[in-house]
C-alpha cells in the first residue's frame, strides 16, 4: 500500500483535530480538548477515481499553538500534503494560515508538496451569514493565485472534509504515479546502459578508482 | 473548622475519660458479626462478596460459592447488594444507639456550592497566579475584574515580605467569629503566587500546591523561555502567551487539589499499581528488551526513560538508566496531562509531546512519546495496524478512559519514530504475553479491604518512604485526573441511603455527586490527620509517631448518615523512618486496641506485599 505523510498547520482552535477525527473516525466531539505536542495517526483512504486504489495517510495533527511553532519543520519535512486550516469566523486565522503557506514553500519544495488551504467552521454561517467574517471569494482567489486546493468545510457537520481527503489522495497518488512511472522508465534505462557499457570497459573497479 | 462533632485527640490527656463516657462496652458486638448473621454490620460485607476482582484471591471461584451458599437467593451480586442496602436502611426503623455503617460522616464543614459567593475570595479555597510586576496570570475563581484589585493588593503584600526579608510568607487570618484563612505566598521571580485556604491543610500543603501550579507553568515553558519573556519586559502579560490548554489545565489542576481525591499532592507521593510481582517483572522484562534491542540498532540515549501509567496516575512499570530516577512532580505532572488530554486520544493515535521536567531539569525540554495500550478485546496484531481504522470502534470507546498509558521520553526530538517502533514491539510483547490484559484488570480492581485482615477499617493509605510510592484499597470509580468516568460498578462506599431514596437504581449524576462529596469527604479527613502529626514544615513531629484521632457527636443527624447514627469516628496516623500509614475507622468503631491491632495487621500486610504493592527498582538499564 502507498503510504503519505500528511501535516495538519493552521492557528489554535481552528479544528483542525476535528477535521482528523472526521476523517478518521466520522464523528464529532464539541468538547475537544485542544492538542498538546502533537498527534500521530494513520488512516487509509479507497480513492474514488482510481479502483482497486487504497492509499495510507500518516497523519501529523500538530497543536496550533504558536510556543510549538520551532517543532513544526519536523512535522512539515518529507511531508507529501500538508492542510493549513483557518476558521472563517476568524479572520486572524487566515492571515496565520497563509504564513503557513509561506512558511511551507519557503522550506519544502513546492513541487514536492500538495497544499490544502481549508477553511472550517463552514456550519456556524449557516443559519447567520453575518458570522462569517472571511469571505469565500477571497480566500479562493488566494489560494488560486498560490495554486493550492481549496475548500471550506465543517467538520461538525462533516460536509466536505472526505472531499479533502479524497481529492489530495488522487493528487498525491497521481504525482507518485508519474513519479514511479518516470523512475521505472530511468531504471530500465539504467540497466540497458551498463550492459551496453560492460564489454567495452571489461573491468567493472576502473571507473571508481 | 469542625462542625457538630467535637474532636478528641486521644493522645491528649483529657481524651480517655470522653471516649470511655461513650457506651463501649456493647458497641463491639455488632462488629465482629457476619454479614449473614446481622446485615446491619457492614464491615465484613465485602469480605463475604467476592467482586471477581481480586489479585491476591486465586481462585475468586470459592469465594463466589461461598457467598451463593449464604445467600441462596440469588448469586447476582448485585441483587445481593441490593439486598443488604435494604437491610442497611433498616437502621432508621429501629435504631439502636451505636452502629456500624459503611458511609463516613462529614467531619468537616462542607460547602454549599449554590450559596458560595462567585466572589474572588471564597473562603474555601482559591489560587492565584501572577506575575512579579503585578499583572495577573490565572485565578481560580472571580472574574477577572474583581481578581486585579485583589491582585494589586497581594502584589503589595509579597513585596512587603520581599522588602522585610521575612522567611515565612503567610498570614493567618482568623478572629471575627470567621473561620481562620490561611495565605501563603510563594516568589517564584518572575512569577508570584498565593493560595488561600480555610481548609485544615497546612501552610507547608499550600505551598507545595503552589509550587505544583508554579511547575506546570515550567513544564509547558521551561524556565529558560519563562525569564526570557520576562527580561525583555518586565510587565510582559503572560496570559496572551499561555493558551486555552494552559488555562484548562491549570484550573484542572486546581480542582483536582482544591476538590478532588488527590493523596499525590498530601503524601508527595506516587500511587502504585498492585500487581503480581512476576506480571510487573515480565512487563519490565519486556519494556528492557526492546529498549536495548533498539540501543544497539541505533544510538544510545534514544530513549531516557518509558512508564507504563494506568488511569488514576497509578504507576505500573518503569524503565529507567542506573542512578537516575524521575522526581515525583515531574510524574505527577506528566500523568495529570496525560490523563487531562486522554479523552482525545483515540487508540491508533500516539502523541508526540515536547515537556520541560522543572526538577529534572528546568530549562530543557524532554520529549515524551505516548500511546494508549489497546483494551485487550481487540488484540491488534502488528501486521493489522494499517486495516486498524477499520476494527469496530464503539467497544473501543467505551473502555476508553480506563485503558492505562506507554510513555517513552527521550532527549532528542526526531526520534518519535524510533519511539514509535520500540513503543510498538513493546505493546505487541505485552499483547502476545497477555500482559495488557493482566495491567488492564490489576487497573480496574486493585484491593480491597477485604484481602487485608483489618476490622473496623474503613479506608487506609501506606506510603512506603523508600519507594515514594502509595497504595490504598479501591475507591470504587476512583480517578484522580479526570473526573468523569463512572463506570456502573455499584460501591458500598457511593450508595448512600435515606428513607426517601428507597429506590436502588439512581441517576448516574446523581451517584457521582455523592460519590465526589464521598471522596472529598475522605481527602480531607486524610488531610487533617495527617497534619495533626505534622509540623509546619512538612517533617514528622517525632521520628515515630502514633497518634489517635476521634471524632464524637451527641447524635444529632449528620449529613449523609441514616438518622439516628451518630458519629463516632476513629482515625490514626502512624509514622515512622520506613512508612506512613493513615486510617479511618468506620463510624462506630472506637475500641482503639483493636484498631491498632488493625494498623497493624495492614503494616504487616503492605510489608508481606511489597513486591506486588509497590515498583521497587524499575527496569534498570
Amino acid at each position: 500500500m502507498l503510504q503519505f505523510k500528511l501535516v495538519l498547520l493552521g492557528d489554535s482552535s481552528v479544528g483542525k483535530s476535528s477535521i482528523v477525527h472526521r476523517f478518521v473516525k466520522d464523528s464529532f466531539d464539541e468538547f475537544r480538548e485542544s492538542t498538546i505536542g502533537a498527534a500521530f495517526l494513520s488512516q487509509t483512504l479507497k480513492l474514488e477515481k482510481h479502483e482497486d486504489v487504497t492509499i495510507k495517510f500518516e497523519i501529523w495533527d500538530t497543536a496550533g499553538q504558536e510556543r510549538y511553532k520551532s517543532l513544526a519543520p519536523m512535522y512539515y519535512r518529507n511531508a507529501n500534503a500538508a492542510l493549513v486550516v483557518y476558521d472563517v469566523t476568524q479572520p486572524g486565522s487566515l492571515v496565520k494560515a497563509q504564513s503557513w503557506v509561506d512558511e511551507l514553500k519557503h522550506k519544502v519544495g513546492d513541487q514536492d508538496l500538495v497544499i490544502c488551504l481549508v477553511g472550517n467552521k463552514l456550519d456556524l454561517c449557516e443559519d447567520n451569514d453575518t458570522v462569517r467574517q472571511v469571505d469565500m471569494g477571497d480566500a479562493q482567489i488566494y489560494a488560486q493565485e498560490q495554486k493550492l486546493l481549496f475548500h471550506e468545510v465543517s467538520a461538525k457537520t462533516g460536509a466536505g472534509v472526505a472531499q479533502i481527503f479524497q481529492e489530495i489522495g488522487e493528487k498525491v497518488y497521481e504525482r507518485k504515479a508519474t513519479e514511479s512511472a518516470a523512475s521505472t522508465a530511468h531504471q530500465s534505462r539504467k540497466p540497458l546502459n551498463v550492459e551496453l557499457q560492460r564489454p567495452s570497459t571489461n573491468d567493472s573497479t576502473s571507473c571508481c578508482v | 473548622m469542625v462542625e457538630t462533632p467535637n474532636e478528641n485527640y486521644v493522645d491528649k490527656l483529657r481524651a480517655p475519660e470522653r471516649l470511655s463516657s461513650g457506651s463501649n462496652s456493647h458497641q463491639s458486638s455488632p462488629f465482629i458479626i457476619r454479614a449473614t448473621t446481622d446485615p446491619t454490620t457492614s464491615v465484613n460485607l465485602t469480605s463475604s462478596f467476592s467482586s471477581a476482582s481480586r489479585p491476591f484471591a486465586d481462585d475468586a471461584s470459592v469465594y463466589m460459592d461461598l457467598a451463593s451458599e449464604q445467600q441462596s437467593v440469588s448469586t447476582s451480586r448485585r441483587h445481593l447488594e441490593h439486598q443488604l442496602l435494604q437491610s442497611m436502611r433498616s437502621l432508621d426503623l429501629s435504631p439502636r444507639g451505636h452502629a456500624v455503617s459503611n458511609e463516613i460522616p462529614s467531619l468537616f464543614e462542607t460547602r454549599d456550592p449554590d450559596n458560595e459567593s462567585q466572589g474572588p475570595l471564597p473562603q474555601e479555597k482559591q489560587f492565584f497566579i501572577l506575575s512579579s510586576a503585578g499583572k495577573p496570570i490565572f485565578s481560580m475563581h472571580g472574574k477577572d475584574e474583581l481578581v486585579m484589585g485583589l491582585m494589586g493588593i497581594i502584589h503589595t503584600v509579597a513585596n512587603y515580605f520581599k522588602v522585610h526579608d521575612t522567611k515565612i510568607h503567610s498570614i493567618t487570618n482568623s478572629g471575627g467569629g470567621c473561620i481562620k484563612q490561611n495565605l501563603v505566598f510563594i516568589d517564584k521571580n518572575p512569577i508570584l503566587l498565593m493560595a488561600v485556604s480555610s481548609r485544615e491543610e497546612s501552610l507547608n500543603d499550600l505551598s507545595q500546591q503552589l509550587d505544583f501550579l508554579y511547575s506546570y507553568l515550567i513544564c509547558t515553558l521551561s524556565r529558560r523561555q519563562l525569564t526570557r519573556l520576562f527580561t525583555k519586559r518586565e510587565n510582559f502579560d503572560l496570559r496572551h502567551f499561555l493558551t486555552n490548554t494552559d488555562f484548562e489545565n491549570l484550573t484542572h489542576i486546581c480542582e483536582s487539589i482544591a476538590n478532588g481525591f488527590n493523596p499525590d499532592f498530601l503524601l508527595g507521593a506516587l500511587r502504585c499499581l498492585t500487581m503480581r510481582k512476576s506480571t510487573r517483572q515480565a512487563v519490565h522484562t519486556a519494556m528492557l528488551t526492546h529498549v536495548q534491542h533498539a540501543e544497539v540498532a541505533s544510538e544510545r540515549g534514544t530513549v531516557l526513560y518509558g512508564l507504563i501509567v494506568a488511569p488514576g496516575g497509578q504507576l505500573c512499570a518503569v524503565l529507567r538508566p542506573r542512578g537516575h530516577t524521575l522526581h515525583t512532580t515531574d510524574l505527577h505532572l506528566l500523568f495529570s496531562l496525560i490523563f487531562n488530554q486522554y479523552q482525545g486520544l483515540q487508540d491508533d493515535q500516539e502523541l508526540w509531546l515536547p515537556i520541560c521536567f522543572p526538577k529534572f531539569n528546568s530549562s530543557g525540554f524532554l520529549h515524551c512519546f505516548i500511546r494508549r495500550l489497546p483494551p485487550h478485546l481487540t488484540r491488534t496484531s502488528p501486521d493489522l495496524t494499517a486495516a486498524g481504522s477499520e476494527t469496530p470502534l464503539e467497544d473501543n470507546r467505551e473502555v476508553s478512559s480506563s485503558t492505562p498509558a506507554l510513555v517513552l521520553i527521550s532527549a532528542q526530538k526526531e526520534s518519535f519514530f524510533e519511539l514509535k517502533k520500540i513503543g510498538q514491539q513493546i505493546v505487541d510483547d505485552l499483547v502476545s504475553k497477555s500482559l495488557l490484559e493482566q495491567i488492564e484488570r490489576a487497573s480496574k480492581f486493585g484491593f480491597t479491604m477485604a484481602d487485608i485482615p483489618a476490622k473496623f477499617v474503613h479506608h487506609f493509605i501506606y506510603k512506603s518512604k523508600k519507594h515514594v510510592q502509595y497504595v490504598m484499597p479501591r475507591l470504587e470509580e476512583l480517578d484522580l485526573y479526570n473526573n468523569d468516568p463512572y463506570d456502573d460498578r455499584t460501591s458500598t462506599f457511593t450508595a448512600n441511603y435515606r428513607d426517601d431514596q428507597g429506590e436502588y437504581e439512581r441517576p448516574d449524576s446523581h451517584k457521582r455527586e455523592k460519590h465526589k462529596v464521598y471522596l472529598y469527604k475522605l481527602m480531607r479527613t486524610y488531610t487533617h490527620i495527617r497534619n495533626n502529626v505534622i509540623d509546619q514544615n512538612g517533617a514528622p513531629l517525632n521520628r515515630s509517631v502514633l497518634s489517635f484521632i476521634q471524632w464524637s457527636s451527641d447524635g444529632l443527624p449528620m449529613n449523609g448518615l441514616p438518622h439516628g447514627e451518630v458519629v463516632d469516628v476513629l482515625c490514626l496516623a502512624w509514622l515512622t523512618p520506613t512508612f506512613e500509614l493513615f486510617l479511618i475507622c468506620n463510624n462506630g468503631a472506637s475500641d482503639r486496641n483493636a484498631v491498632l491491632r488493625s494498623a497493624k495487621a495492614i503494616v504487616d500486610w503492605c510489608r508481606r506485599n511489597e513486591d506486588r504493592l509497590f515498583v521497587k527498582n524499575g527496569a534498570i538499564f
